[in-house]
């Protein structure tokens, strides 16, 4: 699919599996995103560390929330409407990296991801189904 | 221009990352996979330092540090005495804080509000690496220069469009030449450039764009301003849509002559660096 602007040649394509980070995706996952930055504090990073459960009752997580946080379901959170610089922060809490996170989303081992990279190519296949 | 007022010499426009943080505080810079970028950045500190500027424009993007969901200004300035790094490392980063010029940033305010934009003024302001990553690229600490933060919100959509950052950049210019006193001002951008943080593509950098966007930037920036965030986003991945931030460093210039423009693909980032002197 073209865009209606062509101000350069590069080749371009939609790229599967982008998602815009849309304001109100972002407000129905809001009691998720905010226990997420929450972990900017030390403190809740350990209580995120030690006692989830008990904070994510505090933030008033749904079911659903609950669920994919329980999973470590980023891309679930991310489709549910978390934000990546929130995941990010709940990533980092656990003692992962943003990497870590990443090779999870593309159904890849964290081996694999760092091996392809930089990557300049797209990917249709999608791990998720 | 009357010799006792402010005047713009120069943008410079830089990719952040934590990365680039983290290499530098770990003195990366001399490693494979850092050091184009360093040695480019090196250019560029010694550059600034042959006519340094007093005082920096300093437009990024923050990353729930300053601000979270509850809160999203469109447009904010720090019109603070000084401002503080925001603590994303477990140790802090051995880096000063960032003085700000109040007098300069009410001016910009002022001048920027009847202009039509109609900015959060935030008296403290905690930057992130937005600032941090890229400071230590333009000039060593202690900072030699003044700084004024103006965040722009390019995480949660609605962003503001393309042609309305470079507008900020031409407000921002008019408001530098009615100020009265004789500073050398510079107008630094930062953000991208090409990244895509999510999904199956994860990982994705369009080193092909991220050249051609800062050959447009510098030489027919009109182009760029035509383009949707959707168009920005399906070249160079949903989150280098903050490369719309670095054409309000190119609409606050008028006559830029080309100083340097380095590009190198990152592992997850295109590393960019552009710097340009205003002409007479």
């Amino acid at each position: 699919m073209a865009t209606s602007n062509d101000a350069d040649d590069t080749p371009r394509r939609p790229i599967p599996g982008l998602l815009v980070s849309d304001g109100e995706l972002l407000q129905r996952a809001q009691r998720l995103n905010r226990l997420l930055i929450s972990t900017n504090d030390p403190a809740q990073r350990e209580r995120f560390r030690t006692n989830a459960e008990a904070l994510m009752e505090e933030y008033g997580l749904n079911d659903i929330e609950k669920q994919l946080l329980r999973d470590r379901d980023w891309q679930g959170m991310l489709e549910f409407g978390a934000s990546v610089y929130a995941l990010a922060k709940g990533a980092r809490a656990l003692g992962l990296g943003l990497l870590d996170a990443g090779a999870q989303m593309r159904g890849c081992s964290l081996q694999t991801l760092r091996s392809g990279l930089p990557r300049h190519t797209l990917d249709d296949a999608s791990p998720h189904g | 221009m009357l010799p006792h007022m402010a005047k713009i010499i120069s943008g410079i426009g830089a990719s952040h990352s934590p990365s680039i943080a983290f290499a530098y505080d770990n003195q990366q810079e001399d490693t494979a996979a850092w050091k184009p970028f360093f040695q480019a950045a090196e250019e560029l500190r010694a550059s600034v330092a042959a006519n340094p500027p007093d005082v920096l424009i300093f437009i990024y993007n923050d990353h729930f540090w300053q601000f979270d969901l509850d809160f999203v200004p469109t447009f904010a300035i720090g019109v603070g005495e000084e401002f503080t790094m925001a603590p994303e490392r477990e140790f802090a980063r051995p880096l000063p804080n960032a003085k700000g010029d109040p007098r300069l940033a009410w001016h910009l305010t002022r001048s920027l509000v009847a202009d039509e934009f109609d900015l959060t003024v935030c008296q403290r302001m905690m930057l992130d690496h937005g600032f941090f990553s890229v400071m230590p690229l333009i000039c060593e600490p202690p900072w030699p220069m003044r700084i004024i933060p103006i965040a722009v919100n390019v995480i949660q959509h609605p962003l503001p469009s393309p042609a309305r950052c470079w507008k900020l950049g031409e407000a921002i210019a008019r408001a530098v030449a009615s100020y009265d006193e004789a500073l050398k001002v510079g107008v630094v951008a930062t953000g991208g450039l090409s990244h895509q943080l999510h999904g199956r593509n994860f990982g994705y950098t369009n080193p092909t764009w991220d050249q051609h966007f800062l050959e447009l930037l510098t030489e027919a920036p009109e182009r760029l301003l035509e383009l949707s965030h959707d168009d920005y986003m399906q070249r160079g991945g949903a989150e280098s849509v903050e490369m719309i931030v670095w054409l309000a460093m190119r609409g606050a210039l008028q006559h830029p002559q080309l100083e340097q423009r380095f590009h190198h693909a990152g592992a997850l980032t295109g590393l960019g660096l552009l710097h340009l002197r205003e002409g007479s």
